[in-house]
């Protein structure tokens, strides 16, 4: 056995652990090897010391509050669990609620292009689902012979047009022609008309 | 302690916990001295274990043995706790505030030399030192337990004990 071999089986040597055939060739080693045998001495002597090393024992009344202590802790982690439980479950539902806000005041601010949408068309005649006043001011520029609604009527004469077509073409129109066309027909006395 | 239903310690039972905590807290806090070489620190650790043990136990599967499972547990909190700890001039470490006035005995050369080279060494060193030389646990329940191969940890049980040697060798 040379010394790198022994180096490399010093700790289980000293631990015992090795098995016979090696632990004889160990013992022979440091008989005939100074630095080695110096080495598994000093080892030795420190892993003896360190056996001496006591841990500073913890005091009865130590013992006796240790699960309580414990405990508390625990319930005090609990409980600040719950108060950010609470907090998160706060904050969502206040955040939801401000969405639902913004979402109401966006639909409210839109709700006048929204009626548009909702006309359709029968084949016979225009109706419209809701009684705003933008859709009856559109079914009134309907029944007047207007370019628009030339245009539309051709499109209904040729039946090849249908209610989301009819929603396209609407659709198409820009805020501006918009309200131009809502503008003219508010002069026109429509519900007495209707 | 007697084989742990693990159903009943998911449930969060009491009495089970607390047969817990008296069968395994002074073993934990052996070791977790050990690792971290101060009475309020190991006490501190010790405790913060069985919460952390209570508030995860439905993360408990009884793969390992709830003792192994606590121990993994204190050894993550001990490594976090000496990470935070500035290193500092002590006189004696274990003479703290919270020791046991019986314990406070005069501090001999060896102890103090003691001290100094264990908190040398590097924090998974000086925990594979404690649970092999200490605990007397096989080096395939150390690697297990901190999540690495049998071959690194007596690698690292060797590099300790020859480091220990070199720094206390001129005691005697």
């Amino acid at each position: 056995m040379n010394c790198k071999e022994f180096s490399n089986r010093l700790i289980d040597y000293v631990e015992g652990l090795l098995p016979h055939s090696q632990e004889v060739g160990m013992n022979k080693h440091i008989k005939h090897c100074e630095v080695c045998r110096l080495r598994f001495e000093k080892i030795e002597k420190t892993l003896t010391i360190l056996k001496e090393d006591k841990v500073p024992q913890l005091s009865e009344a130590k013992k006796n509050i240790f699960f309580p202590l414990v405990m508390e802790r625990i319930e005090e982690r609990s409980i600040t669990r719950r108060r950010k439980r609470k907090l998160a479950y706060g904050l969502s539902f206040g955040f939801t609620l401000l969405l639902v806000f913004i979402i109401s005041i966006i639909s409210i601010q839109n709700r006048g292009k929204t009626d548009i949408y909702t006309l359709f068309f029968n084949p016979d005649r225009f109706i419209y689902e809701s009684n705003s006043q933008v859709n009856s001011y559109l079914i009134e520029t309907f029944i007047k012979d207007d370019t628009l609604i030339t245009d539309i009527k051709n499109a209904v004469d040729e039946a090849w047009m249908d209610k989301s077509e009819l929603a396209v073409l609407i659709n198409e129109l820009s805020e501006e022609e918009i309200n131009k066309l809502v503008e003219k027909l508010k002069s026109i006395d429509f519900i007495n008309m209707l | 302690m007697e084989k742990l239903d693990i159903q009943k310690f998911r449930r969060g039972d009491e009495n089970l916990f607390r047969e817990i905590v008296d069968s395994y807290g002074e073993r934990l806090y052996n070791i977790v001295f050990r690792i971290v070489r101060n009475v309020d620190d190991a006490e501190e650790i010790v405790q913060e274990t069985f919460v952390v043990a209570f508030i995860k136990r439905k993360g408990f599967r009884g793969e390992s043995s709830i003792y192994t499972w606590l121990v993994r547990i204190a050894y993550n909190l001990s490594i976090n706790s000496i990470k935070k700890t500035k290193p500092t001039v002590e006189l004696d470490p274990r003479l703290s505030s919270g020791s046991n006035p019986e314990q406070e005995i005069e501090r001999e050369e060896v102890a103090q030399r003691i001290d100094e080279a264990v908190k040398e060494l590097p924090p998974k060193q000086r925990t594979v030192f404690t649970l092999r030389f200490y605990e007397k646990m096989p080096y395939k329940k150390i690697s297990n337990l901190l999540r690495c191969k049998e071959g690194t940890t007596k690698a690292l049980y060797h590099f300790a004990v020859e480091k220990l040697s070199a720094k206390l060798g001129d005691l005697y």
